[in-house]
């Protein structure tokens, strides 16, 4: 008994000083940096489940060491443990009903509501206003367009491809993996990965295929502000794969206006 | 003292065919593979060029045949009629080469340019059948020769029987490709 | 083919003679390297001319190495110990008994375990070396010790390639597996010994092939091999297929060879109730292997096929997702085919260590098999990000569900060290730091089976950080646990305890210094297979890099320690040092030319520590 008590002591220090780390890591953001309200979703889910599984990496982390301090011994030679037991059904219960629930509750939350927060902006009711940036991604660089502005190829003034975002607004990107300049074969393809770190979500892109992704912005930021706010691609996609980047901006309405205004100043 | 059947005891016996049937089995996941990729892949597209009869229809029903008949020479080990295993292997060596010349000869109809991605699947599912059905008929001969060098015929039981399985094993294998493959 | 030849004369029947032969092994490279020359000239120069006729083609490459392997396993000692006798003619074969035994083709079950040991350990080291030049490239954000991005990525490649099929696959299963099975089930062989001997010099050959990709050309897919990427490939990806060609039907041999020895060699009182937990391990990753070996096998021949005819069947003919499906229909059993091993060794060594009986032994076997069952059903959580929403919540559903048996393997394990005397021997240390670093794996697991978590978490080193947590945190801690605590058995010597547990502290701590910090270099932004990353990742990659590297050297002092002692560790004054139950210390250790002189008769089972009787009956005379 003595011994389940010390345990038991042990354990829920271990965890109540585990939460409370985990609620400052809270409050610093476990994605780092987010910038869409799907992102904060899914650090949410995140936070929820890392909330819950304290405790339990703290039972087994605080079993396995008082184990081995209050039962260890370096003695080598073989002495036969004085207690013997086969099972100990009230704990085997416990152990299997406790983690069929705790399995039963992730998948209802966060898994499936989580799933269904998360994607709710796909609701033809949500999207009505939505910016739509064309993404192309072909080996090995991406290609921004905004048709609703008749932007073809956003770039910066050297060139690259630059993706510029409008803050508080919701962006449809339509995800392409082609290459507009092959010679010949323009739909050769391979897998790519639509990731914005800071966006806290990212879709893969498969060649022959148009894929979605809807994000909110909810922050003013770019590049220079915290190097997460990058397009990347995160599926390999050859020799090229480390320089798919493009840095992104998140700006005010006005703002965003201007840089449109001086996009097609320059494509024309 | 368990009685033998040839050098094997019983339990050794039944290990040896747990183990073989566990090994035609797993192989029968290839072929699995290949039947349920068509739902993913452009279907299960056959040359026009290739007979359904000639090409499909009948290594199927010559390969069954061949099955049948090699199971025929496992009792006649037992009886020890060894002109009858003989020629019972025998037949069933003929019947499974034509049956393995008629069931990759497709593979020499198919157009081999790099433009048309039809019959692909058709052309792989013909090379996995016809490299099981080789190596069933590899199986067929060494027992054959092994047959041949007058050792006593009761110590060739697993030999005998584990050729049997292979023949079966790959016609019935061949047989679900075969309705994937012309009939679904 | 064993199974077929085996009823002609039995295992003896090579007979001795005092013919000199080359040595097996260079007679085999010999005739590996003549049989390459005929097939490739006759292929890229008779059947199949290429314009401007490059001798070396890709059709040509793949039949000379499949004419080269087969000829490799005939040199080592195939040709006189299988193919002669299956066509009932005599062979003239000597088996020495020194070390020239383990560099030959071989029936006994315990020079096969050894030399899937080494072979093992040579992929282990080599693949090793490809990832301290991994992690030493990323030490700098640019460039500079690879000269490009490919040459990077294809070192990436051969470093996943080795580690999960000839280490990750072969290691706990084709060599502890092959050497200790037939002893703790009272055996003398395993059931069939030839397909074991041809299936371990499979292995050798296909580290070689895969190590020597880069001859054929950079490949940069890592080791999945995703579509359409390797179709684009300069050749290199050839050797990548057939490398695991040859890797995978040695695991698959070694499969149908441990299944079949565990259901039919047992010895007498070895009952369903009593099978050793090691050989349940066994088991359960036999069929899985038996399953999943022969599907990825056909898949990358359709991936072969389309380099070398081609037959393009994952871009024109179906989908690049067709590929993504049945490579990860493999690929998660597979990491399971890894890590159930340990699970299983954890299950065997604390008993022993704390003699104490093993706590709800049927809830660890129910754990191992349902773990078996459940890993076929989870494959689509590789590809949350490619599919659609609909379609993630049944594969997050068992993903997480699979969480609750092999939880049972921590229930196991705790439920024994309870109230243990607990002897804290370096083995035993190592298995509690599996069980703690499985731990962060299976928990980072949980997260990652979370669907809105995985789109951000996928493909970044968060993975990474996960899956080696479960690889090397659990399988490659638990193998060297394995080492520790079998290296009486195999040698007779036992290591210094002092070096042994300093050297598993100096691993723990590296290993979880280099792995965690990747955790929060995937929360960071940093995407995989990249030689070149924006600078903020820097000072974190630079940390983990030295952790990585000094991680390397621990696992080589640990091979050092290990080497040294089984050849001038102090000798054992018993058999049986650790006080085990089980069967195989009851054999000799080392065992002598016979397991068992006499086959043990089991009487009760191996894990009751609650009393001095041993499980298996004393035979009369002895002692």
């Amino acid at each position: 008994m003595g011994d389940i008590i010390g345990f038991v002591v042990a354990w829920i220090v271990v965890a109540v000083l585990g939460e409370w780390g985990v609620s400052v890591l809270k409050q610093h953001s476990l994605y780092y940096y987010t910038i869409t309200t799907q992102g904060l979703d899914g650090e949410n889910a995140f936070g929820f489940i890392i909330t819950l599984l304290v405790p339990v990496f703290a039972f087994i982390v605080v079993m396995l060491l008082y184990n081995m301090i209050r039962f260890g011994s370096l003695k080598l030679q073989a002495q036969r443990s004085p207690k013997q037991f086969y099972n100990n059904k009230v704990f085997v219960s416990v152990w299997i009903v406790i983690s069929i629930l705790l399995n039963l509750l992730f998948f209802v939350h966060p898994t499936a509501s989580a799933i269904e927060q998360m994607f709710n902006s796909e609701e033809a009711r949500y999207n009505r206003h939505d910016l739509i940036v064309n993404v192309t991604a072909r080996q090995w660089q991406w290609l921004f367009s905004y048709p609703q502005y008749g932007i073809t190829q956003a770039q910066d003034a050297n060139g690259n491809s630059v993706l510029y975002l409008p803050n508080d607004r919701t962006i449809k990107f339509v995800l392409r993996s082609y290459d507009p300049f092959h010679t010949y074969d323009p739909n050769a393809g391979v897998v790519h990965s639509f990731w914005v770190p800071a966006f806290g979500m990212k879709q893969d892109i498969i060649p022959g295929e148009t894929r979605y992704l809807y994000i909110h912005t909810n922050k003013i930021t770019s590049y220079s502000v915290n190097p997460m706010v990058r397009v990347q691609c995160a599926e390999v996609c050859g020799p090229g794969h480390p320089f798919m980047e493009a840095p992104v901006s998140v700006v005010s309405n006005a703002d965003f206006q201007a840089w449109v205004a001086q996009q097609k100043k320059l494509q024309s | 003292m368990v009685e033998m059947i040839g050098n094997l005891t019983p339990r050794e016996l039944r290990q040896n065919r747990f183990a073989l049937l566990l090994f035609v089995t797993s192989q029968l996941v290839p072929i699995f593979v290949m039947i349920n990729i068509r739902f993913m892949l452009a279907d299960t597209y056959v040359s026009a060029r290739v007979d359904p009869l000639v090409g499909g229809l009948l290594p199927t029903l010559l390969l069954l045949i061949a099955g049948v008949v090699a199971w025929g020479a496992v009792p006649a080990v037992k009886t020890g009629t060894a002109a009858r295993v003989k020629s019972r292997l025998l037949l069933a060596g003929v019947i499974g080469v034509i049956g393995f010349i008629t069931q990759i000869w497709p593979l020499f109809s198919h157009a081999y340019d790099a433009l048309s991605p039809f019959g692909e699947v058709h052309l792989v599912s013909v090379g996995v059948g016809g490299f099981y059905t080789l190596l069933a008929l590899i199986v067929l001969w060494s027992v054959g020769v092994r047959l041949g060098k007058g050792s006593p015929l009761r110590a060739h039981y697993w030999g005998v029987e584990a050729t049997a399985w292979m023949f079966s094993l790959n016609a019935v294998g061949w047989l679900a490709l075969y309705i994937a493959l012309f009939w679904l | 083919m064993s199974s077929i030849v085996s009823d002609l004369k039995g295992d003896g029947s090579t007979v001795m003679s005092g013919r000199k032969m080359m040595p097996p092994v260079v007679r085999g490279l010999l005739w590996a390297l003549i049989a390459f020359l005929i097939f490739n000239t006759l292929i890229s120069e008779v059947f199949d001319r290429m314009p401007y006729h490059p001798f070396v083609t890709r059709a040509s490459v793949t039949v000379g190495w499949l004419a080269a392997v087969c000829a490799w396993l005939l040199g080592v000692g195939v040709w006189e110990g299988v193919v002669k006798p299956a066509f009932g003619r005599e062979t003239h074969w000597e088996t020495p008994t020194d070390w020239r035994k383990y560099f030959m083709y071989s029936t006994d079950h315990r020079v096969i375990g050894m030399q899937y040991i080494f072979s093992s350990f040579g992929g282990f080291l080599i693949a090793g070396f490809a990832a301290m030049l991994m992690r030493l490239e990323l030490l700098n954000r640019n460039l500079w010790v690879f000269s490009n991005p490919g040459a990077y990525l294809s070192t990436v490649g051969i470093h996943g390639t080795v580690m999960m099929f000839s280490v990750g696959t072969v290691g706990l299963v084709g060599g502890f597996g092959n050497y200790l099975i037939p002893l703790m089930i009272g055996s003398n062989k395993s059931a069939f010994p030839r397909l074991s001997g041809i299936s371990q010099w499979l292995v050798p050959a296909g580290i070689a092939t895969v190590v020597l990709s880069p001859l054929l050309g950079q490949w940069t897919t890592g080791w999945r091999g995703y579509q359409p990427l390797a179709g684009q490939d300069p050749a290199g990806i050839v050797f990548y297929y057939l490398g695991v060609f040859a890797l995978t039907t040695s695991s698959l041999m070694v499969a149908i060879n441990l299944t079949a020895t565990i259901l039919f060699k047992r010895a007498p009182g070895l009952t369903w109730n009593r099978i050793p937990m090691f050989a349940w391990g066994m088991l359960t990753v036999s069929l899985l292997n038996l399953i999943w070996l022969p599907e990825i096998q056909m898949t990358f021949l359709l991936g072969l096929l389309g380099a070398i005819i081609p037959l393009p069947f994952f871009t024109q003919v179906g989908s690049p997702l067709t590929y993504l499906e049945v490579f990860w229909l493999f690929g998660h059993p597979e990491v399971y085919i890894v890590v159930v091993p340990a699970f299983a060794l954890w299950q065997e060594i604390l008993p022993v260590m704390g003699q104490k009986t093993l706590f709800a032994r049927q809830w660890g076997v129910i754990g191992l098999v349902f773990v078996m069952i459940l890993s076929g059903m989870v494959w689509a959580h590789h590809m949350f990000t490619n599919m659609s929403n609909g379609q993630m919540l049944p594969f997050s559903f068992f993903t997480e569900i699979i969480s609750i048996p092999t939880g049972f393997a921590y229930l196991v394990a705790i439920g024994t060290m309870w109230r243990a005397r607990l002897r804290l021997t370096t083995p035993t240390l190592l298995v509690l730091m599996s069980l703690f670093n499985f731990l962060i794996g299976g928990v980072t697991g949980v997260m990652l089976a979370d669907p809105v978590v995985n789109l951000q978490l996928h493909d970044s080193f968060f993975v990474i950080a996960h899956f080696h947590y479960t690889i090397i945190g659990a399988m490659i801690f638990s193998w060297f646990a394995a080492f520790y605590y079998w290296l009486p058995k195999f040698s007779g010597r036992m290591y210094n305890e002092r070096v042994g547990k300093t050297l598993a502290v100096w691993i723990f701590i590296a290993f979880n210094a280099a792995f965690f910090q990747m955790f929060l270099l995937g929360l960071h932004g940093m995407n995989r297979w990249v030689p070149v990353y924006p600078g903020y990742l820097q000072p974190m990659n630079f940390e983990v890099s030295i952790f990585a590297i000094l991680l390397g050297i621990g696992f080589v002092l640990h091979l050092i320690h290990i080497a040294w002692m089984w050849h001038h560790g102090p000798l054992l004054n018993d058999r049986n040092p650790w006080r085990s139950k089980t069967l195989e210390w009851q054999a000799a250790s080392p065992p002598g030319a016979v397991n068992f002189e006499k086959i043990p008769h089991v009487v009760r089972s191996f894990y009751d520590y609650s009393d001095e009787r041993m499980a298996v009956e004393e035979p009369a005379g002895e002692r």
